[in-house]
């Protein structure tokens, strides 16, 4: 560990200082799930701790006065999804956005009271884009939020960031739960794997609770999903245990550690709608393609949630935003999470908010398409997209 | 097995040949009981990269011949039953030495080390974790610097 903190604390004197610091000193902080929003309406709703020093009062007060001009009845999250993350280095309530640029970055070089002081600063410098960033459409049928912006454009490099807090720390807590209900493997996944000639090998990414690992014995599948190492429940590890025959290991879809050009075959179910910008999700299929052998020899079959779902209990269509954030809602019965996806709300408690980019017609095949790969063959299955495709060359 | 499908997930390190197969340190094995599936090994054998696969296994404790042995592809008839009678019982015995190794030893606790840029990747409960330290591309400053101090073996890779 402390050759991780010297190796670190190096780098930081020459280069991206802010950045590494606060992951460290992140890395380490206790992480806490997405807290509350701070107003509706103006109002101060609550605090993620419970407690709100002067300088978080004053800061709150500023950004409410900054947005006073705003007419629509909204509600304005102060993303907090940062606070494990630079909870290290003395701050509270961070936004993604302009903050990640000067106000927050600043403070790896600074600690202690001063913390607290500059928090307030870079607080107030952030409201307008906060306001921009992340609003609740209230009254609408879905509680799911919208982003009224471009969210390529606010996330911009932080889409890691923010993919880790609304994408895979939702899936460490939800886990258990979330593998409860997903058992039955969808039909064209299964005709997929079927189809397959004995001792393929292929990859499942994002594999989820391994549903799919055993569902031909003759093939080999290294499923890999997202995982964090303190925490003991996980999904990689709820695959391992229900599919003694396949492997699973943890790793991003964007940084795979598989052999490249190796594998016969290629799944990705209900991923890459969870990265948050067209060129990542781009870079995710061109990783898959990555990993395939050459046209003919390999294909690979994607499923991502659609836009246009109007029989859902979402009741999204063409005319809705791609970019939302779905709420899966913890129940206090079970401990566990309980789905709910429409976001209405659950014994009153809390919803945890996913981010899902809702493919429309045709964009799948294209950001296949511009990845390069071939597009096989593409469908529509229960409020879903999914294309088979291989290398174009 | 999966250590033949594996390499270094830090992108600089694809196209180096030291950093396929990842080396095992300290590995602690167990034995899992995997049904024995002579279809599915002889039609993986043919995919195996038998020198990586020699090395893994010896880093293990596992001696394997040089060469990789040959076996008659089996296939499934009509019936749906497969033609395992088309083994010889050498091969037979052969196939399920190979089981043992290849489906049935399973690295439980332990690090797998490439051997470009030194990074280890921390096996715990039988799960691999190949996730970079970041998402931001931090990784490749801790490989170039801590390669650059002499620290390239550092015990950094474990997150």
């Amino acid at each position: 560990m402390w050759r991780v903190g010297g190796c670190f604390a190096v780098m930081a004197l020459i280069d991206d200082a802010e950045l590494m610091i606060c992951f460290l000193f992140g890395w380490a902080a206790h992480w806490k799930p997405a807290s509350k929003a701070l107003r509706f309406n103006g109002r101060e709703m609550e605090s993620d701790d419970g407690e709100w020093t002067a300088a978080e009062r004053s800061a709150v007060g500023d950004t409410v006065a900054t947005d006073k001009a705003q007419e629509r009845e909204e509600v304005e999250w102060v993303c907090s999804g940062f606070d494990g993350l630079f909870g290290g280095c003395g701050r509270k309530r961070l936004c993604m956005g302009a903050g990640e640029d000067e106000g927050l970055s600043r403070s790896g070089d600074d600690s202690g009271t001063n913390a607290i002081g500059r928090d307030s600063r870079a607080h107030s410098d952030m409201a307008n884009e906060r306001g921009r960033m992340c609003v609740i459409e209230a009254g609408s049928r879905s509680t799911s939020r919208t982003m009224d912006t471009d969210p390529e454009a606010e996330r911009g490099l932080d889409a890691g960031l923010y993919e880790e807090h609304y994408v895979h720390r939702v899936y460490d807590r939800i886990a258990s739960h979330f593998s409860a209900t997903r058992y039955k493997p969808w039909p064209i996944v299964n005709e997929f794997l079927s189809g397959l000639s004995p001792g393929s090998i292929g990859v499942d990414l994002g594999c989820g609770n391994g549903k799919y690992l055993n569902v031909n014995p003759d093939i080999y599948i290294v499923g890999s999903d997202r995982q964090e190492s303190n925490q003991c429940q996980n999904l990689a590890e709820i695959a391992r245990e229900k599919s003694v025959t396949q492997d699973t290991i943890a790793s991003d879809i964007l940084h795979p550690p598989h052999r490249p050009h190796a594998f016969d075959f290629a799944l990705s179910i209900a991923v890459i709608h969870h990265l948050s910008s067209a060129v990542r999700r781009r870079e995710a299929i061109s990783s898959v393609l990555g990993l395939l052998k050459p046209a003919g020899e390999a294909r690979a079959l994607l499923y991502v949630w659609a836009l246009e779902q109007k029989t859902s209990r979402r009741g999204w269509d063409e005319n809705s935003p791609q970019d939302v954030l779905v709420p899966w809602v913890l129940s206090k019965q079970f401990t566990e999470p309980m789905e709910d996806q429409t976001g209405d709300t659950v014994n009153g408690v809390e919803p945890i908010f996913r981010y899902y980019h809702l493919y429309k017609n045709g964009e799948l095949e294209d950001d296949i398409k511009s990845a390069g790969g071939k597009v096989l063959d593409s469908g529509y299955e229960k409020d879903n997209w999914w294309a088979i495709f291989e290398r174009a060359s | 097995m999966q250590t033949n499908f594996l390499s270094c997930a830090v992108k600089t390190c694809k196209s180096s040949p030291a950093a396929f197969p990842l080396h095992f340190r300290d590995a602690t094995l167990a034995s899992t009981n995997v049904p024995y599936n002579p279809l599915l090994l002889t039609n993986l054998l043919p995919r195996l990269d038998w020198p990586a696969l020699v090395t893994s296994s010896k880093e293990l404790g596992f001696t394997l011949p040089d060469s990789k042995p040959s076996f008659p592809q089996l296939s499934r008839g009509d019936d749906g039953a497969v033609n395992v009678g088309t083994l010889k019982e050498e091969e037979e015995t052969a196939l399920r030495t190979l089981h043992r190794v290849l489906m049935e030893t399973e690295v439980v606790e332990g690090k797998m080390v490439c051997g470009s840029c030194g990074f280890e990747y921390g096996i715990h409960q039988s799960v691999g974790n190949f996730l970079l330290p970041s998402h931001l591309g931090v990784y490749l400053h801790v490989v170039v610097f801590s390669r650059g101090l002499g620290m390239g073996d550092a015990n950094h890779g474990s997150v």
